[in-house]
């Protein structure tokens, strides 16, 4: 018997129902995080990484909402049972997210040590001087130079790498069990990005909390976590070990975002891009979501939706390659590209 | 005598003018408040508005001490509509009263109810807006329907319905239907902020970590949206202080003899001709304080914008 997971999503559905119709954002997820385990998500923009991760926490606004029969467990809850005052005690408490900008996601109005000071408070009877204590104590947990002093800055006093850091360390002033970190560098700079993918790796191990990691930078996750779950047109598409997924990555989508990462030291040429664009959430295609963009498809692809086939150990890939792979010997131009090329 | 209690007066105008000066020139910008009056200073027109207003208040909450006369007493007889003179400084009224010390008494009262008619109305705009914006949906639209309403009718006809129907206003009723008909831009203003601020990450950041709603509007919506509203409320300083004088001038405002500068410009205007000094003076009051406070206001708005905010 494997141990229970700290989380685990099974059929998870968030649906937008506007006037323009229903926007199947997540249609069916299912996955879950061990407990110290670092699972990355990657995907396009609007796959539906960032509303899964959005559903684990409750915050889909209206006129979204979390179908019935999709089931959220953690630590033993199911969370989309709990009434919206046990919801808000696991925010922040049990599970913390960071966002992506960290100047829009920090309050311009007060100070960084005022803003970390506030998280206990909202959970705990804390005095405000403890509160402030544990924050300046973060601030040098989460590598801010001088704490003391430091809590004292506005935001706008801050470089975005400081802010990220400071985010974090608004997440982390409960210890929370589970980290939700969407898409935490994308806005900073390479070297900025290495830093803090360093600390939250270090924080990891330090904690013992999981993370989930949600980003569209296949490098990223291959620095930072062991399991990775590739989304498409709000399905998991493809979902392996780091190691086993870039050696052999099986899903064609998955093998599409690997061509399509840059690489250092060879010969400079285009990068490769998979042809079309993310369907319409209002209205995925039949079949395999992916047909029109893949270089294998076949009719089977337009008519039967693939169920997740077991590839190897922990290795699932929604791709009908995997009952018949010697169609993988003869690519072709995708529809997409055909289309495109002639409108 | 009196004199030298104005010599007091000035000095205290002074040093507060040099306070505010020194505040604004620390080298270390770490406060908020410090940056935007930083910036502020380097306006001039603005500048000298707040000396402006500074003058105005100081002078006229010291009014009983500054006055040269009772603002209610008829002097004698004689002195009905007497011109300016060294010891009337403005002149009488057709009363015999001094226009001087009615003036400083007048503003005084104008002042105070233009200042707590506009917090009366920052408040109301505030939390109606606030929660407008911030709980949205139909609420939203049905008050925004009915404040679209209200704007719909001009203020100073609604002034004049509600005075009438209300006579005789004591102060406080004044300054509640002053108050409370003032509110509608600063709500519709308030809405909008919040509306874009609800939709910013720190919002979404406050709930990941299990804030309530109050604490969002408390800590993310009403402190983000101050700066508007301190702009919207100075200039609106000076739309109640013209509104109180128009009321007082068509005699539903402050009742006599109570001196408010709009009724003394009231008592003036018959005698216009011969007694010019009655309307004059306070009309000349009235000008540089709605003046001061729109000035002021487009200081402040130039200051506080977000988009000049130097890192």
């Amino acid at each position: 018997m494997t141990p229970r997971p700290l989380l685990s999503v099974e059929e998870l559905r968030t649906y937008f129902r506007t006037r323009a119709g229903v926007a199947r954002a997540v249609d069916g997820v299912s996955f879950s995080i061990a407990a110290n385990e670092s699972v990355g998500v990657v995907g396009e923009s609007g796959c539906g990484k960032s509303v899964t991760s959005l559903s684990l926490l409750r915050l889909i606004q209206p006129p979204g909402s979390i179908e019935p029969g999709s089931r959220i467990e953690f630590e033993g809850t199911d969370l989309l049972s709990l009434d919206n005052e046990a919801m808000r005690k696991i925010r922040g408490n049990r599970i913390a997210m960071i966002f992506q900008e960290p100047m829009t996601a920090l309050n311009p109005v007060f100070t960084v040590g005022a803003q970390l000071a506030e998280v206990p408070r909202v959970h705990e009877s804390i005095s405000r001087q403890a509160a402030w204590a544990r924050a300046v104590e973060m601030l040098g947990t989460v590598g801010i130079p001088d704490p003391s002093e430091r809590a004292h800055s506005y935001p706008h006093q801050l470089s975005g790498g400081m802010r990220q850091r400071v985010m974090i360390g608004m997440a982390l002033m409960l210890s929370p069990a589970l980290l939700i970190a969407d898409e935490p560098t994308t806005a900073l700079d390479v070297t900025i990005q290495a830093q803090i993918l360093e600390l939250l790796a270090e924080l990891r191990a330090r904690t013992a909390m999981s993370v989930l990691l949600i980003t569209h930078d296949l490098g990223v996750v291959a620095e930072s976590t062991s399991r990775v779950i590739v989304m498409y047109a709000g399905e998991v598409v493809e979902q392996a070990g780091v190691r086993e997924l870039f050696a052999q990555p099986h899903h064609p989508y998955t093998e599409g975002l690997m061509a399509a990462m840059p690489r250092a030291g060879t010969k400079r040429e285009r990068l490769t891009v998979i042809p079309g664009a993310v369907p319409s959430p209002y209205d995925w295609p039949s079949g395999c979501r992916f047909h029109e963009r893949c270089p294998y498809a076949w009719e089977r692809c337009a008519r039967e939706h693939p169920p997740l086939y077991e590839i190897g150990v922990g290795h699932v890939s929604r791709c009908h390659l995997a009952v018949e792979p010697e169609r993988r010997a003869t690519p072709h131009v995708p529809l997409a590209a055909r289309a495109g090329a002639g409108a | 005598m009196i004199a030298l209690r104005w010599l007091c007066a000035a000095a205290l105008i002074a040093a507060l003018c040099t306070a505010l000066w020194r505040f604004a020139h620390r080298s270390d910008r770490t406060s908020r408040t410090q940056t935007v009056l930083a910036r502020y200073v380097t306006h001039p027109s603005a500048m000298i508005a707040l000396v402006a207003l500074i003058v105005l208040y100081v002078v006229s909450a010291l009014s009983p001490w500054l006055a040269t006369h009772d603002p209610i007493e008829i002097l004698a007889q004689a002195l009905v509509n007497h011109p300016p003179s060294r010891e009337l400084l403005f002149g009488t009224d057709f009363a015999g009263r001094d226009v001087f010390s009615r003036v400083l008494y007048g503003t005084r009262i104008s002042l105070t109810i233009a200042l707590l008619a506009t917090i009366v109305s920052v408040i109301m705009g505030t939390a109606y807006g606030a929660t407008a914006g911030f709980v949205g949906g139909k609420l939203d639209t049905v008050m925004m329907r009915i404040v679209d309403a209200f704007l719909s009718i001009p203020r100073i006809v609604l002034l004049i319905a509600i005075g009438t129907l209300w006579a005789p206003l004591s102060i406080t009723s004044l300054i509640l239907i002053l108050g409370l008909t003032a509110w509608f831009g600063t709500s519709r203003l308030v809405r909008a902020e919040v509306l874009s601020l609800k939709e910013r990450e720190m919002v979404a950041a406050a709930r990941a970590l299990g804030a309530r709603d109050l604490a969002i509007i408390r800590r993310y919506v009403l402190p983000n949206v101050l700066s508007p509203v301190i702009v919207a409320a100075t200039l609106g300083v000076a739309g109640v202080i013209v509104n109180e004088a128009a009321l007082s001038y068509l005699g539903i405002g402050i009742p006599d003899p109570t001196p408010s500068l709009g009724n003394i410009i009231h008592d003036g205007t018959p005698y216009i001709a011969t007694a010019w000094w009655v309307a004059l003076f306070p009309g000349i009051v009235l000008v540089v304080t709605a003046l001061a406070c729109n000035l002021a206001g487009d200081g402040l708005r130039d200051a506080m914008d977000p988009r000049q905010v130097d890192r």
